[in-house]
């Protein structure tokens, strides 16, 4: 990996982009890092970047993590890359395997937040258009809301219940009918 | 606001004298809405100011006069250029909007109200709320086959079925939103009443679902044909029995009206005349009297006939023209003889009459314009038409991609399981109507089975299309062994299966099992028969069907018969034959394309093994090369396993199974080499087929007739999760395995 750590460097004095949260925060970021974001990466074959991209519907905690996220699977990407294009023995697998093992890793330890940041996340990868990143948001809060009570769900995320009763006892009826 | 002063539309031209804004918007108000349409580009300000309720309010008002009446042309004429018309008294017919948005022809089932009008598309085409000023078309979510609608063998009271529905569309002022209502009702011959009722409504542009009324319907019979009346802020139902059924849209409370004294229910219809809910009956197309009532005051509810034609004493060449299956009143039409009544009839003509019904005038027949000749016919050919800028209202599609949130969870909910989702559709308005949209459905299905263990679930009965998850079966439940039963892979949600001499497409995640049925059904059990596939740029499951017109073993003579369609039309499309004869093996769907083993034994003789392919999105067939193996295709199945295609093969002497996959480049390769000796009797490779593979461990699960075990390519060991213990032949069990899926097309048989 030192390799494509170097390759990264390389990069990064070649072109930096920088990212503007709605608080007016800025982040220094590789072009390669930036790129996982579609949104960006479109702005940037616009060529629309300069002088910063203003990201008004990111703060910048969350855009904070989200650079995080980005940096850790765009050396990824860089990473496989090399190993496809080069011959690819045995050794080389072995590296790839503990590498998407640290990467699974990196993106359990990524997952532990709280449930706002972990929403505000899902929005800021819908946002940036960061497919991995948005999967996987997503992917957790399903896990955790599956099994839950529609009234849990309700409590959890402050959704007002506007069903009439007759709504929902028909609701039901269609649920029950479906799976008699 | 801006100064009434303030110079505007500053053309460049000095001189010109600048209008004041009001004085703009009150001659903008006067123009079709098309041409504002097009001064919306002018500048934002304007487009804001015309796109404003107050100015869209303004224009409905002033651009529509009553003594000038409009008509809407929904006829498919000699002529038909894929368009609906309009057309007034002295004018030419003008195109307004194309007709393509249903499957059906668009009938007009109700008056403009604001100047939307609610149609229908004929054939099961679905209901859509348009405004055909602006071209703006609303499908009606669940519209096309109602669920509510939908016959299913197992299903219990808690959920009747309905046969009949009726629907309308209000405008409630209070709130100011357009509410679509629907009465489904399921008749009772004997009392000409209904057994059950069920009112439903659909407020526009909100992010909601259909849902029932507070209050429940009375039990009365509506019929399609007869939609509901909107008039004086209430819905109108003509029931069967003359009855009405009145809907206040504000309150949504049911009441009922009593038709005139007299009234004889006899083709019967209801509209609206001179402002007065107006009942016509009589005969359309015979010398029967036919009566116009009006309800003078609502409030006391006194009648008041209008007219009573006899059409007798019209001149014979004018009866001939207007005889017709369908006719009714569109509205009050002055000419210089005084007041009088237009018609419109099936073949979409025009005329007026006097107030006693006599002296028919044509107003318009279409053979000698753009629409060309018509047809008569029973259903509306034609309407009143309003100039209106009175939006239909967003989808729920486009309500969800507005919200960052909605889509937020749009995005989570597809991962869940079916039934999961179908329970948090109770959280709230918006979610419910959101798992609803066909969008979140094909997202779900895609999303929901990524990297999932394989669902495995029983074919209990597969007339009725009941299933059980193989975990049920515990406490000694066992799942019944049936002979002569295919059941496909699932497909985008969907498995296609055979039975016996018929086919059936399931859902059995959700319990959705429908028939297809063939006129040339040739009745032998040939599993091969339907291939099932799915086309990702329609979003549409496609099915393909094949069979042998003629069959010679001896001669190696044969002759296929095919033909294709898509799940949720109708319409069968032939097509032509694969270049070589298919197995009876049942087909798989693998990125786009249907594969069917070749049958060896008949046709031109080959020394390779072969694989006949449908693309679905080009719809022709190809031939290709199947792996390099004996091609007995007694002993081989086709299948998808881990997105590939596969073959597999089995040496009956060995006891093994060779699992070939196809790579990218067409190259078949052996991917799993299975060993089943040491499983006998269990697992004979003869009756032994892979149906999926475990993408968490990579363990194959096999289907061995009376045992279903998990084969792990590492260790060559079976785990077995289920096994009948008393072989019976030609019996076996029935595993389907299954997507959590939503998918429930509506399947016209």
């Amino acid at each position: 990996m030192a390799s494509a750590g170097s390759g990264d460097e390389k990069a990064a004095a070649a072109a930096m982009i920088t990212l503007i949260s709605s608080d007016n925060e800025k982040f220094e970021v590789t072009e390669a890092t930036a790129t996982l974001s579609q949104t960006i990466r479109h702005m940037i074959e616009d060529g629309c970047t300069d002088g910063g991209v203003p990201l008004p519907n990111v703060t910048s905690k969350i855009l904070a993590r989200v650079i995080e996220y980005c940096k850790k699977h765009a050396t990824a990407a860089a990473g496989e890359e090399g190993s496809s294009s080069s011959f690819s023995d045995a050794a080389f697998l072995e590296v790839d395997r503990a590498f998407l093992e640290e990467l699974e890793e990196f993106d359990d330890a990524f997952l532990e937040v709280d449930r706002a940041t972990l929403f505000d996340l899902i929005l800021a990868a819908n946002y940036l258009d960061i497919k991995g990143l948005l999967n996987l948001t997503c992917q957790k809060v399903a896990d955790s809301v599956k099994g839950k009570t529609p009234e849990q769900i309700r409590e959890m995320y402050n959704i007002v219940n506007d069903l009439t009763p007759e709504e929902e006892a028909e609701i039901r009826r269609e649920t029950q009918w479906a799976f008699e | 606001m801006e100064g009434s002063s303030e110079p505007t539309m500053d053309d460049g031209n000095v001189d010109a004298p600048a209008l004041p804004t009001e004085v703009i918007t009150e001659i903008f108000a006067r123009l079709p809405a098309k041409s504002v349409g097009r001064f919306r580009c002018v500048s934002h300000a304007w487009c804001a100011r015309l796109t404003s309720p107050y100015f869209v309010d303004l224009h409905y008002r002033r651009a529509n006069r009553p003594e000038h009446p409009r008509l809407l042309l929904t006829a498919v004429g000699s002529d038909y250029d894929d368009y609906l018309h309009s057309w007034r008294p002295g004018g030419a017919v003008e195109k307004l909007m194309p007709d393509d948005f249903s499957d059906g022809i668009i009938v007009p089932l109700t008056k403009p109200c604001r100047g939307l009008v609610l149609v229908r598309g004929t054939g099961n085409g679905g209901y859509f709320v348009c405004n055909p000023s602006t071209g703006d078309v609303l499908a009606l979510p669940d519209s096309e086959a109602p669920q509510k609608m939908i016959w299913r063998p197992s299903r219990d009271l808690a959920m009747p079925f309905f046969v009949e529905v009726s629907y309308g569309l209000g405008y409630c002022t209070v709130r100011k939103e357009f509410k679509v209502v629907r009465l489904f009702c399921n008749p009772e011959g004997d009392t000409g009443m209904a057994e059950w009722t069920s009112c439903e409504v659909l407020v526009l542009d909100r992010p909601a679902y259909w849902r029932p009324t507070v209050e429940q319907p009375p039990l009365c019979w509506v019929e399609e044909e007869k939609p509901a009346v909107f008039l004086n802020g209430y819905l109108h139902f003509l029931c069967h029995d003359g009855g009405i059924v009145t809907f206040s849209i504000s309150d949504e409370t049911f009441g009922s009206l009593l038709p005139p004294s007299g009234f004889q229910n006899e083709a019967s219809l209801m509209t609206e005349l001179d402002g007065c809910l107006c009942m016509c009956y009589g005969q359309p197309d015979s010398d029967d009297l036919y009566h116009v009532v009006v309800l003078r005051d609502y409030k006391e509810v006194r009648w008041e006939t209008l007219c009573c034609i006899d059409r007798t004493t019209w001149p014979e060449s004018k009866r001939v023209l207007l005889n017709s299956l369908w006719m009714a009143p569109l509205g009050m039409y002055n000419s210089d003889g005084g007041q009088k009544i237009m018609f419109g009839t099936g073949g979409c003509k025009l005329f007026a009459v006097d107030i006693d019904g006599n002296a028919p005038q044509i107003l318009f027949t279409p053979d000698e314009t753009i629409i060309g000749s018509c047809e008569d016919d029973s259903i509306p050919a034609l309407g009143l038409y309003e100039e209106s800028l009175v939006p239909v209202g967003h989808t729920m599609e486009e309500m969800i991609s507005s919200s960052s949130t909605a889509e937020a969870w749009f995005d989570i909910l597809k991962w869940l399981p079916a039934r999961s989702v179908l329970e948090l559709s109770l959280v709230c308005r918006e979610w419910r109507a959101m798992v609803m949209t066909d969008h979140f459905v094909q997202s779900h299905v895609t999303h929901a089975n990524l990297n999932k263990s394989p669902r495995i679930m029983f074919i209990i009965d597969p007339r009725f299309g009941t299933y059980m998850d193989l975990e049920k079966f515990t406490d000694g439940r066992r799942p019944p062994l049936i002979s002569n039963l295919i059941c496909s892979q699932p497909v985008h949600g969907l498995n296609v299966g055979s039975c016996a001499s018929w086919d059936f497409i399931c859902n059995p995640a959700m319990g959705y099992c429908k028939h297809i049925s063939f006129d040339d059904n040739d009745g032998t059990f040939f599993s091969g028969r339907i291939g099932l596939g799915y086309d990702s740029e329609f979003k549409e499951h496609v099915v393909v069907h094949i069979t042998y017109r003629e069959k010679n073993l001896e001669t190696r003579y044969y002759e296929l018969e095919c033909k294709m369609r898509y799940v949720n039309r109708s319409q069968w499309h032939p097509l032509d034959p694969p270049a070589r004869p298919v197995a009876a093996t049942p087909p798989t769907f693998v990125n786009g394309k249907i594969y069917w083993m070749v049958d060896s034994n008949i046709g031109p003789v080959s020394t390779t093994c072969e694989i006949v392919a449908f693309d679905v999105q080009t719809q022709e067939f190809e031939v290709m090369p199947g792996p390099p193996c004996s091609h007995d295709t007694r002993h081989m199945t086709i299948l998808q396993l881990q997105d590939a295609l596969c073959v597999t093969c089995s040496d009956q002497s060995l006891n093994t199974i060779d699992v070939w996959t196809m790579k990218k480049c067409g190259l078949w390769l052996i991917e799993y080499h299975i060993d089943l000796q040491k499983f006998l009797p269990d697992y004979l490779s003869e009756n032994t087929t892979p149906l999926a593979v475990d993408p968490k461990d990579g363990r194959i699960l096999l289907h061995g007739g009376w045992s279903l075990g998990y084969y792990d390519p590492k260790t060559a060991e079976i785990e077995t999760i289920y096994t009948e213990d008393i072989p019976v032949h030609g019996l076996k069990l029935c595993p389907i395995i299954c997507h959590e899926s939503l998918v429930w097309p509506f399947c016209p048989s």
